[in-house]
């Protein structure tokens, strides 16, 4: 855009309005980094994610001041209670709060989504850098590698190191991760290989300009948004992988609980006591709506071309 | 094309070759053993049960040992079910799990393909907004969550079907559907975006200035280019609706592939995880090969040599 402007500049000196105004119009202008910005604010839906997702974080970083029970304080003689007066969202069949055990629950839940993405975002980056930037043989052993890679059931690799080492929290955040980053270094390379091309880094190139410059001044800007909508849109992927786990018994362990775990005791409980099932499955759904709906907007407003998909 | 097919298919080896060894190797490193149990055996029954299975042997001789057995397409005797191979046990409890991931397949495309079209021919209207609403709503829907409550609606409160167990087809049709809604979302905005993207060129306007209808030029001019992306959707979903299977086997209670493979990894079961796994990586191999060959056929400028 802003290139755009200053050739136009250029060609119209002397006729239109002059130098100077046009350059102080281009300082008050906006980035691109606003422009999206401002694109996201636009969408109703994408803020009220947002908003969602920040107000569940919180919840989940104060559940023990919010709640005062715990998520293991079992009540054998109270049973299962249904929603309503002391505990809000009811009780499961040894007499736990619910409702703590959700908050809680939240923790796991989005601390693996986070995390797990983290770690999935440093591979798929670095991979996907590493081969675009070098090009040439490198590039296709290593795209070879990731098309071998491709074709692992990966799900299953997942459950057998869960089932071998145990139900280990730290092991979870790595394996979720170690297993999504295939897509990302694919875009990332597919970017890089496209910007390393361009002009502008050939004239960097030219006047001599060194080339972890050249990666930190054009390369990374460029791929940072693609990146962030691809994070955006894995984190649900991630949580709801590790709930499918948990829902498998292969998560987190009693009396830890995360939304996969309570979904597992509400699917056994759901025919007497059906609160089990609701609260926990409406947690679950309405936080990945969020993530999908922030991601949706994200991807709309960094890229406006793109379409829906 | 058959030079690029063979090579494809070649590429089987790397991949079996990797997973064998990674998982070999990841199993035997587990704690315990498949032999393992609460009751105490005397120790030469023990070693008899070791010398059988060749557990004796140092651990490189047994992985060159089952490499072999590979090769000869063997993937040898279940360390759990005592009289059964591995290829035995595939062949009876994959079929389930194929018939499951079909008719979720099935699903996922009829009612994915029929709204992505139908959004995309009333582009930006209401209609547009809230198909799109009900596909990202379909996405944030989990199995684990569709299931029960599929169960607890079909099953237990109108009584069409049968609660758990596979002994009759339609029994397979409430695990298919429960598969199928998630990827029937995801088909539904691939197909949206990718129509969207083909009406705005050119050679769709030329059509609509020749007055063709536009049934015709949804079918003739646009669905072929606008279906792409779903195509190359296509491989990834296949495959996770077979390996998604472990969750609707556990839901529904199947005697499918799935439900073996979690039971034969927290048995130790060392050749049948092996086995799955294996299986499971041919078989996206030939999937993905599947989808690429399909790609060049929607779009003639995808050419493989």
């Amino acid at each position: 855009m802003i290139k755009q402007k200053t050739t136009f500049v250029a060609e119209n000196e002397g006729g239109g309005p002059s130098r100077r105004d046009l350059f102080a119009d281009a300082a008050a202008g906006r980035s691109l980094w606003q422009d999206s910005w401002r694109r996201l604010a636009q969408n109703k839906l994408a803020v009220a994610g947002l908003l969602y997702l920040l107000l569940q974080c919180l919840l989940a970083l104060l559940a023990p001041y919010l709640s005062s029970y715990s998520y293991a304080d079992a009540d054998l003689l109270l049973g299962p209670t249904p929603p309503g007066g002391e505990h809000l969202c009811g009780t499961d069949d040894l007499g736990r709060d619910i409702l703590a055990r959700l908050l809680f629950g939240a923790r796991i839940s989005l601390a693996v989504g986070f995390l797990a993405t983290a770690v999935s975002m440093v591979i798929g980056v670095s991979y996907g850098a590493i081969s675009g930037y070098l090009g040439g043989r490198v590039d296709t052993v290593m795209m070879r590698l990731l098309e071998v890679l491709y074709a692992l059931p990966f799900t299953f690799f997942v459950i057998i190191l869960m089932v071998i080492f145990g139900r280990n929290i730290y092991l979870l955040f790595i394996a979720l991760g170690a297993v999504q980053w295939l897509t990302m270094a694919r875009i990332v390379r597919g970017q890089v290989l496209s910007i390393k091309n361009r002009e502008y880094v050939e004239a960097a190139l030219t006047i001599g300009v060194s080339h972890w410059r050249i990666i930190w001044r054009h390369i990374i800007p460029n791929i940072i948004g693609p990146v962030i909508v691809y994070s955006t849109l894995t984190i649900p992927v991630v949580v709801l992988e590790e709930a499918f786990l948990s829902f498998l018994g292969l998560g987190v362990q009693e009396p830890m609980a995360s939304w996969g775990t309570l979904i597992a005791d509400g699917v056994g409980a759901m025919e007497t006591y059906p609160w089990m099932l609701i609260f926990p499955s409406f947690s679950l759904m309405v936080a990945l709506l969020a993530l999908n709906f922030l991601g949706d907007g994200l991807r709309e407003a960094m890229d406006p071309q793109a379409g829906l998909d | 094309m058959l030079g690029y097919i063979i090579r494809r298919l070649l590429q089987v080896i790397p991949v079996l070759w990797l997973v064998a060894t990674s998982t070999f190797f990841l199993m035997h490193a587990a704690p315990g053993g498949p032999f393992d149990s609460e009751r105490q055996i005397s120790a030469e029954i023990q070693a008899n049960i070791n010398a059988r299975y060749h557990l004796d042997e140092p651990l490189g001789k047994q992985y060159l040992r089952y490499l072999q057995m590979l090769a000869s397409g063997d993937l040898g005797p279940s360390f759990r079910y005592a009289d059964r191979s591995v290829n035995e046990i595939i062949a009876t409890t994959f079929p389930v799990s194929a018939m499951v991931g079909l008719i979720g397949l099935f699903f996922a495309l009829s009612i994915g393909l029929s709204t992505g079209i139908f959004a995309a021919s009333k582009l930006n209207s209401w209609r547009d907004y809230s198909a799109m609403l009900l596909a990202l709503l379909g996405i944030s829907l989990p199995s684990f969550v569709v299931g029960p409550l599929m169960i607890l609606l079909f099953s237990i409160k109108l009584g069409w079907f049968s609660v758990s167990g596979y002994n009759r087809l339609q029994d397979l049709l409430l695990p298919g559907l429960t598969m199928g809604i998630m990827y029937a979302a995801f088909f539904a905005r691939l197909t949206r975006g990718g129509i969207s993207e083909i009406i705005r060129q050119d050679f769709i306007r030329t059509a609509k200035a020749k007055g063709l209808s536009n049934t015709v030029i949804m079918l003739r001019h646009t669905l072929k280019g606008g279906l792409l992306p779903a195509t190359s959707f296509l491989g990834p979903a296949a495959t996770a609706m077979l390996t998604g299977s472990l969750v609707v086997e556990t839901i529904f209670n199947l005697p499918g592939l799935g439900r073996f493979f979690v039971q034969s990894a927290l048995n130790r079961d060392y050749t049948l995880v092996m086995g799955c796994v294996l299986f499971l990586a041919v078989l996206i191999v030939i999937m993905n090969l599947l989808v690429d060959l399909a790609y060049a056929f929607l779009d003639p400028r995808v050419t493989y040599d």
